[in-house]
Order: C-alpha cells, then sequence, then structure tokens
C-alpha cells in the first residue's frame, strides 16, 4: 500500500482498548491532545488511564489535578480495579495536585512559571515522557484576561513541546461564549481535539467519543460509544469492524437432518442465520435442536438471551425433547441472560464480548433481535446486533438470531433492525390457519452460497422436536 | 508589636518583571502600614519548587500571609486597596 511508504507521524498508544484504533496508533507524539467534554463525561479518566497503562509498562507519567484531589483519584480509580498505590510509589506516577485556593484574591498580573517549576522539575527526575493535565480550564479562569491567556497558553505550549512530551489536556465544555474563548484558542493549539459527551437515549445513558481534529495524521471519524468499567475505558469501534471476515467455512448440522437437505447439507460455519417467525412459530426449538447437535458433536455453544431467565428457558426445551442440562454441566454450553433494559448497548456488548472472548465458542445463538430494540434506542440495538455479527464472522463462529415479527405471514420483518445485509442465511417459520387448524412451515428464504429448497415445507413439534414432514406429491 | 507580627511569604519566578514588582509594592506596603512590625520571607520558584509544590503555589508572583491569619493573594500587588482590604488594613489617610 502506498499509504505505508509515506512519513508517519510518530504516535504514543493509549492502551484504552479500541480508542488506539480509531487514532490509527495512539496520540500524536510530542504534542499536545485536547479532551473537551462535559461534567462526569470521563475526561479526568481518559488523563489518568493514558498515564496508567503506560505506568504499569514501566513508563513513567505525570498526572496534573486543578480539580480533583490526589486521594479522591486514588479512591475514584480502585472501583476500576485500579491500584495507582504502588505506581506512586516506585517513581512511574505521580499524582500532582495543583489545587487552587478559591479564596486567594488577585491583584496584578502574574504567570505560571511556578507551575512549570515544578513539572520542570517532576519530568526531569522521573523521565517523564507523557502529561496528562486536568480541568486547564481552572487555570485560565483565574487569569480571567483574555490575551493573557492566550500568552500563558502559548508558552504552556511551547515549553511542553521543547521538552518532547506527549500530553493530553482536559478542559470543560464551553457554557456561554464567555468561556468559549479558551476552547478556541486551545482548540487552535492542540493537534489532535477528542470530543466526549454523556448524554440520554431512550432513558439510558450513553457515552460518546469523537475525534475531530488530529493534524497529519486520518482518524476514524464517527462518534463511538464507550462504556466506563473495569478494567477501564471501553471503546466500540463499530466502523472500523468487519473488514476481516473469514469465507464461510464447512457445513454442519443444523439439528434437524431434514432441514439440513433443504439448505445444500446444513449451515456454514462462519455465517449468520436468522431465524423469524410470530410468537409460538418454533423458533426457539429450531435453536435449540441446533444447540444439542452442536453439543452433542463436542463443541461449545454460546446462548444469549434477551427473553428468558437460564432456568425457564432449560425447563422449556425440556417439553420439546431436548435436554440441555448435559451441556451445560460439561461447560458445552452457556446461556448468558439478561433483561435488554438493564444496561445500554454498549454494556451488553462489553459483557457479551467478554464472554465470547472467555468461552471461545464454535457458535452463537441470540434470542432476539427484537428484544434487543429494548436496549434503548433501535441505533442502538442495531450496533450492537451489527457488532455482534461482526465479531462471529471474524472469529469464524456461526450465529443464529431469532427475530420475532408481529404478523402470521409478514415478509417484511424479516430482515430485523436493518441487519440483513449481514446476513447469510434465513429461516421463515410461521403459523398458518389451514382447515381449521393451526399448521405449521417453515421456508428457506435465503441461503448464501447454497443451493436451496424455495418450497414451504410443513412441520410438527412433538415431544421429540421439531420433525418435517414429508411432502405430499 | 513583635517584630515579626505579620508574616509573608513571596513566590516570585526569578528576575521577571511582575516579581520583581511584586517585592517592590510588599516592602512598600510593609514600610508604609507594618514598620518594624513585619517579616518577609522570599522563596525563587526557579531554585526551590519544593518549596511552591508543598505550598500548592502554581503561579508567580504570590505572596502567603502567614501570621496573623492564612491569607493568598496572586499578582503584582498592582492594586493598593484591594490588597490592604485583602490584608485586613486599613488604608491610610492622606489628610492624617
Amino acid at each position: 500500500m502506498t499509504e505505508n511508504l509515506l512519513p508517519t507521524l510518530p504516535k504514543c498508544p493509549t492502551q484504552i482498548e479500541g480508542l488506539d484504533v480509531i487514532l490509527k496508533g495512539g496520540l500524536p507524539s510530542g504534542r499536545t491532545t485536547l479532551i473537551i467534554g462535559g461534567p462526569g463525561s470521563g475526561k479526568s479518566l481518559f488523563g489518568l488511564e493514558f498515564l496508567y497503562r503506560a505506568a504499569l509498562d514501566g513508563e513513567p507519567g505525570i498526572f496534573i489535578s486543578f480539580e480533583e484531589r490526589a486521594a479522591d483519584l486514588r479512591t475514584n480509580t480502585s472501583t476500576l480495579g485500579w491500584d495507582l498505590v504502588p505506581l506512586e510509589q516506585n517513581g512511574k506516577l505521580f499524582l500532582f495536585e495543583a489545587r487552587i485556593d478559591p479564596k486567594a484574591i488577585v491583584t496584578g498580573e502574574f504567570g505560571i512559571q511556578s507551575f512549570l517549576a515544578i513539572l520542570n522539575h517532576k519530568i526531569k527526575s522521573m523521565g517523564a515522557k507523557r502529561v496528562a493535565i486536568d480541568a486547564i480550564d481552572v487555570l485560565m479562569r483565574l487569569i480571567n484576561d483574555e490575551r493573557r491567556e492566550q500568552n500563558e497558553l502559548l508558552a504552556l505550549h511551547q515549553w511542553l513541546s521543547e521538552h518532547d512530551v506527549t500530553t493530553l489536556l482536559t478542559v470543560k465544555t464551553p457554557r456561554d461564549t464567555d468561556h468559549a474563548r479558551h476552547y478556541e484558542f486551545l482548540d487552535y493549539m492542540a493537534d489532535c481535539v477528542i470530543h466526549l459527551d454523556n448524554r440520554m437515549l431512550g432513558q439510558l445513558s450513553t457515552r460518546r467519543l469523537r475525534v475531530v481534529k488530529y493534524r497529519g495524521s486520518g482518524f476514524g471519524s464517527n462518534e463511538y460509544p464507550f462504556v466506563i468499567e473495569p478494567p477501564g475505558i471501553i471503546l466500540l469501534p463499530i466502523s472500523d469492524i468487519g473488514l476481516s471476515h473469514q469465507a464461510l467455512g464447512e457445513r454442519i448440522s443444523t439439528g434437524l437432518v431434514e432441514l439440513d437437505n433443504l439448505i445444500g447439507g446444513g449451515f456454514r460455519r462462519a455465517s449468520s442465520v436468522l431465524i423469524t417467525g410470530s410468537t409460538g412459530s418454533g423458533k426457539t426449538t429450531l435453536c435449540s435442536a441446533f444447540t444439542h447437535a452442536a453439543c452433542a458433536r463436542g463443541e461449545k455453544v454460546l446462548c444469549l438471551n434477551f427473553e428468558e431467565s437460564e432456568a425457564a428457558l432449560v425447563s422449556a426445551m425440556l417439553s420439546s425433547g431436548t435436554d440441555l442440562h448435559p451441556a451445560i454441566a460439561k461447560g458445552k454450553l452457556r446461556l448468558l441472560t439478561a433483561m435488554p433494559e438493564a444496561m445500554g448497548a454498549e454494556q451488553h456488548l462489553v459483557r457479551t464480548l467478554n464472554a465470547i472472548q472467555q468461552m471461545q465458542p464454535s457458535c452463537v445463538v441470540l434470542e432476539s433481535a427484537s428484544a434487543c430494540k429494548r436496549m434503548g434506542t433501535e441505533q442502538a440495538a442495531f450496533e450492537y446486533m451489527m457488532r455482534m455479527i461482526n465479531t462471529c464472522k471474524e472469529m469464524g463462529i456461526i450465529i443464529l438470531i431469532t427475530n420475532q415479527t408481529n404478523g402470521l405471514n409478514n415478509l417484511d420483518e424479516i430482515s430485523g433492525i436493518g441487519i440483513s445485509s449481514l446476513i447469510d442465511s434465513v429461516i421463515q417459520m410461521q403459523l398458518v390457519a389451514d382447515a381449521g387448524a393451526m399448521q405449521r412451515r417453515l421456508l428457506v428464504v435465503k441461503s448464501r452460497g447454497s443451493v436451496h429448497s424455495h418450497r414451504y415445507h410443513n412441520f410438527q413439534i412433538s415431544d421429540q422436536g421439531i420433525t418435517i414432514l414429508k411432502e405430499d406429491v | 508589636m513583635s517584630a515579626d507580627e505579620y508574616r509573608f511569604r513571596l513566590f516570585i519566578a526569578g528576575n521577571e518583571p511582575n516579581s520583581l514588582l511584586a517585592e517592590q509594592n510588599l516592602r512598600a506596603l510593609c514600610l508604609t502600614y507594618l514598620p518594624g512590625c513585619h517579616h518577609i520571607e522570599i522563596i525563587d520558584v526557579l531554585q526551590d519548587f519544593e518549596a511552591a509544590l508543598q505550598a500548592m503555589i502554581m503561579v508567580a508572583p504570590a505572596v502567603m500571609m502567614l501570621a496573623p491569619r492564612a491569607v493568598t493573594l496572586f499578582g503584582a500587588l498592582n492594586d493598593t486597596a484591594k490588597t490592604l482590604a485583602a490584608l485586613g488594613l486599613k488604608q491610610a489617610n492622606p489628610h492624617d
């Protein structure tokens, strides 16, 4: 690629999960990055994690806090499982409390030489290459004069560049035009600018990050959702995935020999299968047959269920002839259940991806796309589904997704929530009224890379599970 | 009054103009309003950053009045009336 032949800007990896992908390697090395966000948007934590991760690897850093006490920073980060004290003790992290006495009286001009003198000594004595300055707006408000603010900021910027430290500067989102002037100049001064915000979406709090500027480098320009939970900040760069899908793999049984025959031998590995139908049409029963067969072959299956509890699901399957207990006991099957409303889509995603990483299953069953809509907004659910499908495809995992439709015969609802282009196979299950009785039937709507039946096939569900009936000729 | 009833610690940044001005202003003020009862300690933050770090003084010039009560002032002390008010001293009346 020609891109690789061009000189590249030296970068300083943040090691914040997902952020380096968006920043195409990290923050600009030896330069200043600005993080702008409202109260509680996670600015301080970004600065601290940038230093903490490096400190764990033995690279020293200095955190300058104009607002929070060092003791509070230690306590707050301990909830993420971080222990800052040993890093402070062995000189890898210095929490520099630069709180300015709010009662101090200003009379005449002053400069930040004292601050720089302290910083200078600490940088030299620790050999620090990373600095985070948290809430620089506090210092700017104290100066309270546009020209002098700019002079001081410029002096700080030059000083930092001369000392070859990679700096992360945080500033609160301006509330009015008076505060906006701090921001404008900082924005101009910084080589990289990142916006953070914390907003409500469908009654769920959602954090978002956006890179708005990066001199001399490309960057992921979308808004990226992120969560703050152990082990720290986790970003989910959705648009930067999906480029490394594995090719559709070998065929594996659907769990029903007759269905295997209808789709050319079975589902393919690394493919995504949507099973759609109204309530009671047999979607879960089909998934269970598939799960049972996979576990019987010795494969690992992860079932994500947003509709029923684990106990309810296992007992429901017993009635249709599938006993999932032995597979669970042997560790071949794991059921991960949650109410969609319990957390935001990002948190669901982190939880699910962690489970996949831990278990390394070869099959994933997700019930259901329709329930995912309750994670907040349709957009959030769409991102969750898209990320799940992409992850499975990258890892060569086959994923079965159910989607509950409202109508009895509604082909329009098949695609679920806009994910149809990512779906390789679609099986529609129906309950139709026929001569005074409900008749069950299924149709293979789509099966990428396979010759498949285009007819409706009647089936029954008994205590032996699903039986596809022989066609009347 | 004892010789050091009013104790000041002045933080300066070398020979920088505002720091020189602050020292000049503080000395003049003490001579006028606190003759014989003040003590001024000068700390150059460029030499003694530890003292600045301990006192959490980020800007210079800065004056900390340590006694009779604690007051912190930032700047070159150009505004005499404001400085006196902050230190709890009365401005001299030229008609007295």
